[in-house]
Formats: structure tokens, C-alpha cells, sequence
């Protein structure tokens, strides 16, 4: 047998979640266990439709693994159509993850957009895990378009808000009825919240309209380049750093991403959203 | 010693490896519709084989690289049916031994090139498997050709993973043979099964061997340049067509497709291009390469700096292939001039 590393194994839908609209939360049970990290991807598939890369939402160490996915074309169209007990293609996990070392002891501000609060859920969900490495305070800014586009509502209404030290905060574009949280875009929550910087680290992920706004607020309220963590979303096909369209100067955001420091980004010649 | 076998005629050696092909699939360099490719030599008309001579002796490489067939331009590596709700599964049967005959130095590289990419840790087994596969026949040119750069590259007379050199002794005619690898001695003894003679001496080619470009010079002298408005002008003269990067014996880059018909269906993956703009657009539209300068930046970028820092090497054998397809003119040297000349000025 040929060694292929673009060869999926078979993953079970064991569970779906419905999010929002336009997102479901799948449960899935590889063949064999995939060893992750926060802030790590996967390629699924289905034969004949396609293959797309998706951030691994749960937390390391639990018997199945959790992606958000959020219906946007041919593969997430028919992903979004399955049913609990089949079979999707699954190879990874791909990419670098968080730093859950260099975040230690720092007060931790996660600032989210839309299905963005996925890779960030699973190292939220991480540090609430590890009280002891991760117990100073942490606090969330997650916005979306509209109320019905929020995602993990059981976590950001209810479960994290019960949390000791964890201070949710949420926005939404567009007024609601009954919305009593922030209304307009997340980078101007975050400026009107001003967190202080003080030994923080502030970790973004969100549409990279959003990322480039909330780099630029969080600059202008003090936060320096190498508190802050961004992903990037690229297009991406092998995943491993070899089909070469993910590449950010000579970086593969599939391999030495998706993660980076604002502080290397700087460093790079090309603009990197 | 290495072994040096002789066939007395390009014919006689033709004849020898048409032999063994029932073992092989034996490629030569032909020219199809007047335009320079490997073919399979038992798929030759006469008039096709009658040319392998010319184009396997030239100082110049065909056209089409030996890439295809190592990397092809489309490679299926799941196969299936669905049929009444269940879903089966084939991996397509493993590649067959291949001869490459009349690969050049500058091929041989581009494939040493690849190797670092798809040879690193996670192992590219599609491509592994035909590497291993294959024997190389390679002639090293006596002089270089009208639009080669290999000098520069340091490529001349590379051998590295050549398995067997072959040279023409103009006196006798003869074609010799000298081996340098095990698959490269495996092969030459099939051959003197099928009549070609052991040989004292190879005739080693002529080419001076000049001093190459240092890859970490180039690379610095890139990154010195990123910010030229050079790469403007470059980019309003390219229209983006990515012939350059379809021919180019080092271009890596594949996308993934998937394909159903009815009941039947295939995972594969071709080659794609960074000159095309949705290379790199997303789901959405977003695009981190939007511009033509942008695209027109990374493949010589990618190129000539950023393999460098990934890979320890320059990624351009100067074949001189993108030059001489490019319809507005566009080469290796249309940049290298330009960087080191900006360099020198300094
Ligand atoms: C590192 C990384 C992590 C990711 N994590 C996640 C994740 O956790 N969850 C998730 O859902 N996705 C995630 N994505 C994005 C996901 O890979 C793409 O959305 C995927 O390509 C969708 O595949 P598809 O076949 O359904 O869409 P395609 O068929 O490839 O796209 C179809 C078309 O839909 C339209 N479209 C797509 N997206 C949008 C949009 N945002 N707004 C408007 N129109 C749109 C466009 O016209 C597009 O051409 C991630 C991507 C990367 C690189
Ligand atoms: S970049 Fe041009 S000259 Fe260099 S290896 Fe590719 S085709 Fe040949
Ligand atoms: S062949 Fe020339 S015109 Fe076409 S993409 Fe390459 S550089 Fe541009
Ligand atoms: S996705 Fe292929 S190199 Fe990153």
C-alpha cells in the first residue's frame, strides 16, 4: 500500500448539533484517535464532492471531536444534510496550535467573530479545563451578525458566564428585539471595552475583515505585537505543505500556521490578510 | 570501477530497451505535433522514434520536462462506486518500473528539487513510489543551449540521482553507458543480456563548468527588492496565462479535486497554478494574493528566496523553459538581471 497522506480515514457522525441558521456542530468518532491541539485543523470529505479544512472546536482529551461548520457551498451544503450514524472522510490534525505555554499565567482576552469562535472555543475550553496553569482572569468579546448567528449558545449564555473569573461579552451587528447586549461590530466593542493590556494576551480569530480591525484596536489600546494571537484562514488543499497555495512569504499557514503572533506577522513582506 | 557498457548504435541500444518492455515503460524524448515531449517508445510511429537520437543527444532539454512523469499533470488516488447507498472504495494499482531516456542534467536537479518537498516528513508517496520506480538515462549536454541558464544554477553536468550517464564516442558511434546507482547496475546488466558489450573507458562530456549564482546572495538580494516598483512593471507585461509554471520542471503546486459521475467517482489531485487568482480565493471571496503583482512576486519569490530559506537551495534549474514559452517575454533573467543590477549599483 502506498504511503498517502491525502488518503481520508472514515470518521462517524455520531451527533449534530444545530447552531444557528447556518451552522451545525458535528460530533465525530474516527476510526483511529486523532491527537490535537487548540487552535488545530482537519480536512473532511465526502467521495465525489469534496474536501474542505475545519477547525477542530472541541477540546483536546474528549472520545470524539467537534467541528462547526457553517453552510457555505458544495461540501458544507451536503455535510449540513448528514445524519447521525454515517460516514465522513477525515485526515489530520494539521497545523500548529495556541501557545498554551506562553499564555500561562497571563490574563487571557479571546475576541471572536462569527463561525471564528470555533478554534477559539476548543483553548477556552482548554485553559477552563487547567484552572491551576491558567488562573488569572479571561474574558470573551464575540460578535456576530445577527442574534440567530451565534453559535454555542449553551456555552456563551450559560456556561461560561458561570465560570469564577470569565467575563463574557457579546455583540451583534444589527439591532434585535429583546437584545440587550452591544449592538455594531466587534472591533468597536472591543474599543469601547478597552481591556487593559496589562499582562495579557489577547487571541483573535474571526472573517479577516474583522481580524484586520480588531489588530489595529487592539494596537491603539496597548496591546503590543507580541501579545497578540491571530489565525489566518487561507485556502487550503493538502494541508501539509506541499500543494503550495497557502504560503505567507516562505511560511505555509497549513503547517507553520494558522496561528501566529501579530509580532511575526509584522516581520513578513507580504500583507497577510 | 563503475561499469561502462556500449550499444554500437543509438538504434542498437533503441532495440535493447524496446526488449524490456514488457518490464518497463520506456520514455524517450520525441516531438508530437511539432512540439517536444517524453513519449512511451512503443507508442512512437517511425517517424517519431527516428528523432529520440536528436533530442536525447542535444545540448538543450525537450519542451515538456520528465516531470509528468513522476508528478502527472493529473493523478487519481481514490476510486469508487456508489451503488444503492453503499459506497466502494479502490486505490488505483501501484505505478510500473519506468526508463527515462535523454533526461538532462537540469532534470535531474528539478527532480532533486521536488524530492525536498514532497520526499520531507509527511512523506509524498503518490510521488515516492515513482521515484523509485524509475531509472534515468541521462546525457549530460557539451555545450549549452540557446536559452539555457543551468551554468548559472550550478547545474551543469549534475548527476546526483542519475542512474545511468550516456554518452555518443563520435569516432566509433557508439552509445555508452556508465552506471551509478544499484537500480542504474541492474539495468545494465539486463542490457548486456540484450546485446550490448562492456566498454573500458566513457567519453565525459565537454561543457566548462562555470561558477554558480549563490543561492543565500540571491535570496538577500530579493528581499532587498521587494518594495521595487519593478515588480509593477512586470506585472502589467504578464497576462497571467501560468504557462511559465506548466512547464517548469520544479513547480510543485496541485489542487484536489473530486469527480462523480452517476455511480462512479474519483478523488484526484493535477497541478495548479499561482499565477491564477483563485490559486488563492477563498470561500467568500477574500483573496491574500489579489493582485497580479502579488502572484507575479510569489513565483519568483517562491523561487528564488523563499525556497532558498525552506530548503537550502534556489528553486530554478535555469532550463530556460518559462523564458522561451512566455508570450510577452518574461524569463528568469528578466529578474535576475534586474535584482543584480540594482545590487551592483549599489
Ligand atoms: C484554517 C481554517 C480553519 C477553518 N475553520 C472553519 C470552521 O471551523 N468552520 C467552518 O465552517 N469553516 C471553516 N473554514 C472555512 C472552510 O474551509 C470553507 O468555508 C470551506 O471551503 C467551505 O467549503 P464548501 O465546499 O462548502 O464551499 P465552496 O463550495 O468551496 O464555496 C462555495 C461558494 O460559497 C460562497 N461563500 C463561501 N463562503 C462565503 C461567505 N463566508 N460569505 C458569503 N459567501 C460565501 C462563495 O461564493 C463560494 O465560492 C476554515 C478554513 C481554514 C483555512
Ligand atoms: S523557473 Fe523557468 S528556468 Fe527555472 S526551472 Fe522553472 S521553467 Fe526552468
Ligand atoms: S508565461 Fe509569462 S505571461 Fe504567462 S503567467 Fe508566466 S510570466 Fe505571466
Ligand atoms: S494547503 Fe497545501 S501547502 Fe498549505
Amino acid at each position: 500500500m502506498t504511503n498517502n497522506p491525502l488518503m481520508p480515514i472514515n470518521a462517524e457522525v455520531i451527533n449534530i448539533i444545530p447552531e444557528s441558521n447556518d451552522v451545525k456542530t458535528f460530533q465525530l468518532k474516527p476510526e483511529k484517535p486523532l491527537d490535537h491541539m487548540p487552535g488545530q485543523c482537519a480536512m473532511l470529505s465526502l467521495l465525489g464532492v469534496g474536501e474542505a479544512l475545519f477547525s477542530i472546536t472541541s477540546p483536546p482529551g474528549r472520545d470524539y471531536l467537534e467541528f462547526s461548520i457553517k453552510r457555505v457551498g458544495k461540501l458544507t451544503e451536503v455535510l449540513h444534510q448528514m445524519e447521525p450514524g454515517q460516514t465522513v472522510g477525515i485526515r489530520g490534525p494539521y497545523g500548529n496550535n495556541f501557545p498554551v505555554e506562553r499564555i500561562k499565567g497571563k490574563k487571557l482576552l479571546f475576541i471572536g467573530g462569527g463561525i471564528g469562535l470555533a478554534p477559539l472555543r476548543s483553548l477556552i475550553q482548554y485553559t477552563l479545563d487547567r484552572p491551576g496553569e491558567y488562573p488569572e482572569a479571561k474574558q470573551l468579546i464575540y460578535g456576530a451578525r445577527s442574534t440567530d448567528d451565534l453559535i454555542f449558545e449553551r456555552d456563551i449564555f450559560n456556561a461560561w458566564p458561570e465560570e469564577k473569573n470569565f467575563e463574557v461579552n457579546l455583540s451583534v451587528d444589527v439591532e434585535a428585539p429583546n437584545w440587550d447586549g452591544f449592538v455594531g461590530f466587534v472591533p468597536q466593542y472591543l474599543e469601547e471595552l478597552s481591556p487593559d493590556p496589562q499582562d495579557t494576551v489577547a487571541v483573535t480569530c474571526g472573517p479577516p475583515i474583522m481580524i484586520k480591525f480588531v489588530l489595529q484596536t487592539l494596537e491603539k489600546i496597548g496591546f503590543n505585537p507580541d501579545q497578540i494571537v491571530t489565525t489566518l484562514e487561507y485556502k487550503m488543499k493538502c494541508g501539509i505543505g506541499k500543494c503550495g497555495r497557502c504560503n505567507l512569504d516562505e511560511f505555509y499557514v497549513c503547517k507553520d500556521g494558522p496561528v501566529f503572533y501579530l509580532s511575526d506577522l509584522n516581520q513578513m513582506k507580504s500583507d497577510f490578510i | 570501477m563503475k561499469p561502462v557498457i556500449a550499444a554500437k548504435s543509438f538504434e542498437q541500444l533503441l532495440k535493447a530497451l524496446h526488449q524490456l518492455s514488457s518490464k518497463y515503460l520506456v520514455v524517450a524524448p520525441t516531438t508530437e505535433d511539432g512540439v517536444e515531449h517524453y513519449r512511451p517508445i512503443t507508442q512512437m510511429s517511425e517517424e517519431q522514434k527516428s528523432q529520440v537520437e536528436r533530442l536525447s543527444l542535444r545540448n538543450q532539454p525537450p519542451l515538456g520536462s520528465v516531470k509528468p512523469f513522476l508528478f502527472p499533470d493529473s493523478e487519481i488516488y481514490i476510486e469508487f462506486t456508489k451503488k444503492d447507498g453503499k459506497l466502494d472504495v479502490q486505490t488505483p494499482r501501484a505505478s510500473v518500473p519506468q526508463i527515462i531516456l535523454g533526461a538532462k542534467p537540469c532534470d535531474v536537479v528539478s527532480l532533486e528539487l521536488i524530492d525536498k518537498v514532497f520526499l520531507e516528513d509527511p512523506v509524498d508517496g503518490l510521488y515516492q513510489e515513482k521515484r523509485d520506480n524509475t531509472v534515468l538515462i541521462v546525457n549530460q549536454c557539451d555545450e549549452m543551449g540557446a536559452n539555457c541558464r543551468c551554468d548559472d544554477f550550478g547545474v551543469q553536468r549534475s548527476t546526483g540521482s542519475a542512474d545511468l550517464l550516456m554518452s555518443k564516442d563520435e569516432s566509433s558511434g557508439k552509445i555508452l553507458l556508465k552506471a551509478q546507482s544499484e537500480k542504474g547496475n541492474i539495468l545494465a546488466e539486463e542490457l548486456l543480456k540484450e546485446g550490448m558489450e562492456e566498454n573500458p573507458v566513457f567519453r565525459e562530456p565537454k561543457v566548462p563548468v562555470k561558477e554558480a549564482l549563490e543561492s543565500e546572495k540571491i535570496q538577500q538580494a530579493m528581499d532587498d527588492f521587494f518594495e521595487s516598483p519593478f515588480w509593477e512593471e512586470l506585472a502589467m507585461r504578464c497576462i497571467g496565462c501560468a504557462t511559465c509554471t506548466f512547464y517548469c520542471p520544479t513547480c510543485h503546486c496541485y489542487d484536489i479535486r473530486d469527480f462523480q459521475r452517476k455511480e462512479q467517482g474519483a478523488r484526484y489531485r493535477t497541478w495548479d497554478s499561482c499565477m491564477f487568482p483563485d490559486y488563492t480565493r477563498m470561500a467568500g471571496g477574500h483573496n491574500p494574493r489579489p493582485t497580479r503583482k502579488d502572484r507575479v512576486q510569489n513565483r519568483f519569490y517562491h523561487k528564488l528566496s523563499y525556497f532558498v530559506k525552506n530548503e537550502g537551495a534556489l528553486g530554478c534549474v535555469g532550463c530556460g523553459r518559462c523564458g522561451e514559452k512566455c508570450p510577452v517575454g518574461i524569463s528568469m533573467d528578466t529578474v535576475l538581471n534586474r535584482i543584480g543590477g540594482e545590487v551592483n549599483d549599489k
